[in-house]
């Protein structure tokens, strides 16, 4: 088995005060990842208050499937202050379990797979508007816009309603925690109230007049009744919590995923050109990049003393997990920094584990491979634009924010 | 199908993954919530046989279950 050399070592001190928002973690995080894997599957860390760090998919899985043992009551070290509950993100079972069983099947294959004309449609749209600009940020252009789209058609809202939604997207992942006073600012006072009036909104203009075509997301969510007191319907602040999670889990984690496919694509002319002759394999290349790319570190809050690879962890820790850690984990992927599209088995932790697990996979399954098969077919022949490597953000997510192509005839 | 052989789920498992029924349209379908559900218990022949083998492996919950029959099937 190869495994690349890392040029990153870790010592005690290193793993002590280990920081996902380093500028080591920044700079190189699968380095990092990798150094820290090495050293034990989980480790602790003394900042914020004191948290265990997992690197490993075994232990990884084993934490995100006992709920019962790993609470998601605090899904983020340190933990953060939110504007409003995301649920379900944020609920333990088994009011979770109800408020899943209403939205599952909303988010069900058979139901996303209703949208793939609509999705087409939007990702043809935005490409086709990418390449007569003359290509360029393929992140800001497409990748962006795409789940913001896919979004409003999912909750039958119209498309005009695009603008405002990216300002509130952003005002809701970055400008509530943003370092500068007048930015932060702005968006818990001006921003997320105005997103918070709008998901009222519409939610009482469809409790008033449910639509005439298809049902959508959010009929589903009015109409629906969850076994919680008894079984009534969901009120109207725990729908617009169900929207704000949308928001918050639905659109960037796409947009990353796709910019980071296209990033190693544009870099690897082979597999760029393989899938271009071969699309039938563009599902399980979406599946291989969710494992190389995979973008999240989530986080649980411990209810009992807990022993995992030798470590006791007591009540009252919290345990993060790093999803693109266990993505490259040597244990359980053969050559894992290899990106192989015939991967015969492919379990990732990209979308999570257990009852948490993502909400929205088949959806952001379903718009990755459309994304590619239009790209493949509308721009097969694209690299990364001289002179515009691109950038990124690692932290407790992975970003790629830009993404500069050019096009080739 | 007796309860020894043939595919299974445990539904008490299944989260809804969708690996199998991605890996083996002819062999699993998801119900109205998205859990998988088996659609043919007994693969007819050995390139089916191995397709179950792949999603025992793939499922993320362990929730998929194959065992083959005495006669191979």
């Amino acid at each position: 088995m190869t495994q690349r050399d890392t040029t990153f070592a870790v010592d005690e001190e290193f793993l002590r005060t280990f920081d996902y928002e380093s500028p080591e973690y920044s700079e190189d995080p699968h380095s990092v990842l990798r150094a820290v894997r090495t050293a034990s599957p989980i480790v602790r860390s003394d900042l914020y208050g004191g948290y265990w760090f997992v690197t490993t998919y075994a232990e990884g899985y084993r934490v995100l499937a006992d709920p019962k043992t790993f609470s998601s009551s605090v899904t983020l070290v340190p933990p953060p202050e939110e504007p409003f509950d995301l649920i379900p993100v944020t609920v333990d079972p088994p009011d979770h379990t109800a408020y899943r069983k209403l939205m599952t099947p909303l988010f069900s294959p058979g139901e996303v797979a209703r949208l793939e004309p609509a999705i087409r449609a939007r990702a043809r749209a935005l490409i086709a508007t990418y390449l007569s600009a003359g290509a360029g940020d393929f992140v800001a252009e497409v990748a962006i816009p795409l789940p913001s789209t896919v979004f409003l058609e999912l909750l039958g809202l119209p498309q005009s309603d695009l603008p405002r939604l990216l300002q509130w997207k952003e005002a809701i992942l970055r400008g509530r925690v943003a370092a500068d006073d007048d930015v932060r600012n702005h968006a818990l006072q001006v921003e997320i109230p105005g997103f918070l009036e709008y998901a009222s909104t519409i939610v009482a203009d469809r409790r008033a007049a449910p639509p005439t075509g298809a049902p959508d997301v959010l009929t589903g969510l009015v109409s629906g009744t969850i076994n919680i007191d008894g079984g009534r319907p969901m009120t109207d602040a725990e729908i617009v919590s169900a929207v704000a999670l949308l928001v918050v889990a639905g659109l960037d984690t796409v947009t990353n995923a796709l910019a980071f496919s296209m990033e190693t694509l544009a870099k690897r002319p082979d597999l760029r050109q393989h899938l271009a002759e071969n699309p039938e394999l563009i599902p399980t290349a979406v599946e291989e990049f969710l494992r190389f790319w995979s973008t999240v570190t989530t986080s649980r809050y411990t209810t009992t003393d807990v022993e995992i690879a030798g470590q006791l962890i007591k009540a009252g820790d919290m345990v993060s997990i790093s999803t693109p850690a266990a993505g490259r984990d040597p244990a359980q992927y053969e050559d894992p920094e290899e990106i192989r599209f015939d991967r015969a088995v492919n379990r990732h932790l990209a979308f999570g584990a257990g009852p948490h697990r993502c909400l929205g996979s088949h959806l952001a399954r379903l718009e990755m491979k459309i994304a590619l098969e239009e790209v493949m077919t509308m721009m097969p022949q694209f690299v990364i634009a001289s002179c515009a490597e691109p950038t990124h953000v690692f932290g407790h997510m992975m970003e790629c924010t830009n993404l500069k192509l050019t096009i080739q005839p | 199908v007796t309860p020894e052989t043939g595919i299974r789920v445990d539904a008490s498992r299944c989260q809804g993954h969708g690996r199998c029924y991605a890996l083996a349209p002819n062999l699993f379908a998801f119900d109205v919530e998205g859990y998988a559900v088996v659609a043919t218990p007994a693969p007819a022949n050995e390139a089916d046989r191995q397709l179950a083998d792949r999603a025992v492996d793939s499922c993320p919950e362990g929730a998929i279950f194959f065992s083959r029959d005495s006669a191979g099937g």
